[in-house]
């Protein structure tokens, strides 16, 4: 009997480890945790349209890692409300730009944490990440993870897809700054860029700032309509502009060149399409005019490769100077009919945001100057440039 | 599946079974078949100790005797204590965060380790592994194709099931018209070219897949436990489970494939059955794993061969410790990623990395014995 247990409790022994197995993976299957509701709280709306509870008194923000801090400084100026901004790769980024000028503080170690959000697109990871913060509300321009929302965690949404931000009407109030917008697709920037101020703004409690830096941005592009008169232009050249926003193109009296099916590693497209401008989001205009791969193209031939304007961060240009890099294309394309107005947009527009005067050193810094050099039309971007152009036309 | 269905003659006992074993070759008392039993059993326990361990590993300080009273309490069929000893923040960790992740690191190894010393027993040859054989890739192109039509989980299971089924089929198929049936090389050769064959179907797949699908599917072939959740730890569990369960059941017959067809045959075993059943489970077993947490690789071909030092041949004793060791080496990496490196690695990367230094140290002190034909 006793040699017969032995034998059976032997036989039985990967039981005992499938059983444990087993047991565990039904302990995930119990209700979830649930974090308290605080005693003292503020609501806001993010951008999907979600009410977020914020306890009080505020303890500050934390940047999820599809975040961007740049965007948030821009939107907010609030550097002092937040915790945590990002990890070192985003900081590289974040130096680059605009916004480590105005608040270099933002650059301090302790805002920036490798080992705390790593490199991944998991919700799950970044929970634990989250929630190590004691935070008043953790922000996420990705879409942040229901399940961080269903836990009871104070997420906010500051990005999502034009579908999204629909369900909030509010938010959508001015895009197209007096033209038609349509809303069902991202054909203007401001369809990200309107909510994102609104929403931002009423987490840090000053939702009424944002409306009048939603007029300065409409009033920028008002100024560019009626000096370039879109309308009555007879050429429009057809440029490459990766990523771009077919609204900016049309604002600055230019045609998108690019195919639906645009494949960047295939140089035989780009020279199908042969565009007559290029403007480059990285790299040097000169270095991609010397490439032999691209001699035939017009857009080379006729010295019309350029650096697009320097970025906050990304391919994001932001509410103040989204406005002023259309502006430059428009003077790219079409100097015969606007006034080289650029350089002092871009100073005038960062006083007034920010209270910061920039350098001569620092726009011809964002304006690309030295790099674009040689590329016909760029002269009214130079800081000693004097009169107005010859006009001409413009073909 | 009874005696009786697997074997057309009368069934032979267990006990009859393991004496004609102990007999055989492996009748020599050494130190595994005298301490054989130990092993198992120590490992079980240390594997329980290791996913609680790792339950501490992380971002949020968690302590073990913290990890421990979380867990009992979720496994406990309990009402949540009005003032429970641990924060929300806590039970958030464990619960949403880190028991998924490990649940599925234990199953994937655990299911990766039993399968590659089931396929090894069966097929009398210590180099087959699911990756060998094509039964992985296979998997991975059936679950790659579900993942670009969208299928449900179940759908991903399914498809990645039928990937590997047909990669077993035509490996056994490639090598019984070289008329080698379960010859070491040819089955081995049989297994590089399908899977060469399914690698070259990933690829196409992959290059023409759209930016919607293709970082997933990139960071997925790797072979990542990033994103685990409830949902993925049933998608493996269940099939794990239950066809390991099965496997193990049966573990004594493969001591009896291990003595050659014919010997099998006339001792009352259907093999030809038998050997299609195996395939099914471990055809399923990977297949699950493959679906949810990508290619893990070396896995099922280093760990039996770690595991037949420690116990020796006998496949009462190997098809566990096999699974328990496969369960400790992936937590192991996993936790290795977390802890140390700080970074999310993929574990497909990782078990390359160790894996291949690991055959190469085994090669060299077996001095190549039995490695070559079967």
């Amino acid at each position: 009997m006793r040699r017969m247990l032995r034998v059976l409790a032997r036989e039985s022994l990967w039981l005992g480890p499938f059983l444990c197995i087993g047991v565990l993976s039904l302990g995930l299957f119990r209700a979830l945790p649930h974090f308290p509701v605080p005693a003292h709280i503020r609501t806001v709306v993010d951008i999907s349209g979600t009410p977020v509870r914020i306890a009080l008194p505020f303890r500050g923000i934390v940047l999820a890692p599809n975040s961007f801090p740049a965007t948030y400084l821009e939107d907010t100026r609030s550097p002092d409300l937040l915790l945590y901004a990002g990890n070192t790769d985003l900081r590289k980024w974040f130096a680059k730009g605009v916004m480590s000028w105005v608040y270099p503080q933002i650059l301090s170690n302790k805002l920036w944490n490798d080992k705390l959000f790593r490199a991944t697109s998991s919700p799950f990871t970044e929970i634990e990440s989250l929630i190590a913060y004691d935070a008043s509300v953790y922000a996420g321009c990705g879409g942040p993870p229901d399940l961080v929302r269903r836990v009871g965690l104070p997420v906010f949404n500051c990005g999502g897809s034009p579908a999204k931000m629909r369900r909030v009407p509010i938010l959508m109030k001015g895009v197209g700054c007096g033209s038609a917008p349509n809303l069902r697709w991202a054909y203007y920037p401001e369809i990200y860029l309107f909510p994102t101020l609104r929403t931002y703004s009423a987490l840090i409690g000053h939702a009424e700032l944002a409306e009048p830096r939603i007029e300065a941005y409409c009033q920028v592009i008002d100024d560019l309509r009626e000096e370039l008169q879109p309308s009555t232009l007879t050429y429009r050249p057809r440029v490459l502009a990766r990523a771009e926003e077919k609204g900016t193109l049309a604002r600055a009296g230019l045609v998108d060149a690019e195919q639906r099916r645009y494949n960047p590693n295939d140089p035989e497209q780009l020279l199908a399409m042969d565009p007559d401008m290029i403007f480059l989001p990285q790299g040097s205009p000169r270095e991609f005019d010397q490439d032999i791969r691209w001699q035939g193209l017009k857009a080379v031939r006729n010295r019309r490769v350029y650096r697009r304007p320097g970025l906050i961060e990304w391919w994001t240009a932001g509410v103040t100077f989204k406005p002023i890099e259309t502006r430059w294309m428009a003077e790219v394309a079409h100097p015969d009919r606007l006034q080289p107005k650029v350089r002092q947009l871009l100073r005038d527009r960062m006083f007034a945001a920010f209270g910061y005067r920039l350098s001569d050193e620092q726009i011809d810094l964002q304006l690309h100057v030295a790099e674009n050099s040689g590329a016909v039309g760029t002269e009214r971007f130079t800081r000693n440039y004097q009169g107005a152009e010859r006009p001409g036309p413009s073909k | 599946m009874t005696e009786a269905t697997l074997s057309g003659k009368a069934p032979l006992s267990e006990n009859a079974i393991s004496q004609s074993f102990a007999r055989s070759s492996f009748s020599q008392r050494s130190f595994s078949q005298r301490h054989g039993w130990a092993v198992p059993t120590l490992l079980s326990l240390g594997m329980l100790l290791a996913m609680l361990g790792s339950l501490c590993i992380g971002v949020y300080p968690m302590t073990f005797g913290q990890a421990a009273r979380i867990v009992m309490h979720l496994v406990w069929p309990s009402a949540l204590p009005a003032n429970p000893p641990w924060t929300v923040k806590e039970i958030t960790v464990i619960q949403i965060v880190r028991l998924p992740r490990v649940l599925l690191a234990t199953l994937s190894g655990l299911g990766l380790g039993m399968s590659g010393a089931a396929l090894q027993g069966m097929m009398r040859n210590p180099l087959v592994g699911p990756d060998v054989v094509g039964v992985s890739s296979g998997a991975a192109v059936g679950g790659i194709l579900a993942m670009l039509w969208d299928f449900s989980p179940a759908g991903i299971i399914a498809l990645a099931f039928c990937g590997g089924m047909i990669a077993m089929a035509l490996t056994f198929g490639l090598a019984k018209l070289a008329h080698a049936g379960t010859d070491s090389m040819i089955m081995i050769l049989a297994g590089i070219f399908v899977g060469a064959l399914f690698v070259a179907m990933i690829s196409l797949i992959v290059s023409k897949a759209d930016d919607a699908h293709l970082p997933r599917m990139v960071y997925w072939m790797l072979g990542t436990f990033v994103g685990a959740d409830p949902k993925h730890v049933a998608m493996i569990g269940i099939p794990t489970l239950a066809g390991g369960a099965i496997l193990m059941s049966m573990r004594w017959r493969f001591n009896l494939l291990s003595l050659g067809d014919l010997d099998a045959q006339t001792l009352g075993l259907n093999v030809s059955l038998l050997r299609w059943l195996i395939i099914a489970l471990v055809s399923l077993i990977v297949a699950s794993q493959v679906a949810v947490s990508g290619l893990v690789g070396w896995v099922g071909l280093v760990v039996p061969h770690c595991a037949r030092m420690l116990v020796g041949p006998d496949h009462r004793r190997l098809l566990p410790t096999a699974a328990l060791l496969g369960a400790f080496f992936v937590l192991g990496l996993d936790d290795f990623t977390r802890a140390v490196i700080g970074a999310e690695i993929p574990v497909g990367v990782l078990t390359a990395l160790f894996g291949t230094p690991m055959v190469c140290f085994l090669l060299w002190k077996s001095h190549g014995k039995g490695w070559g034909r079967g």
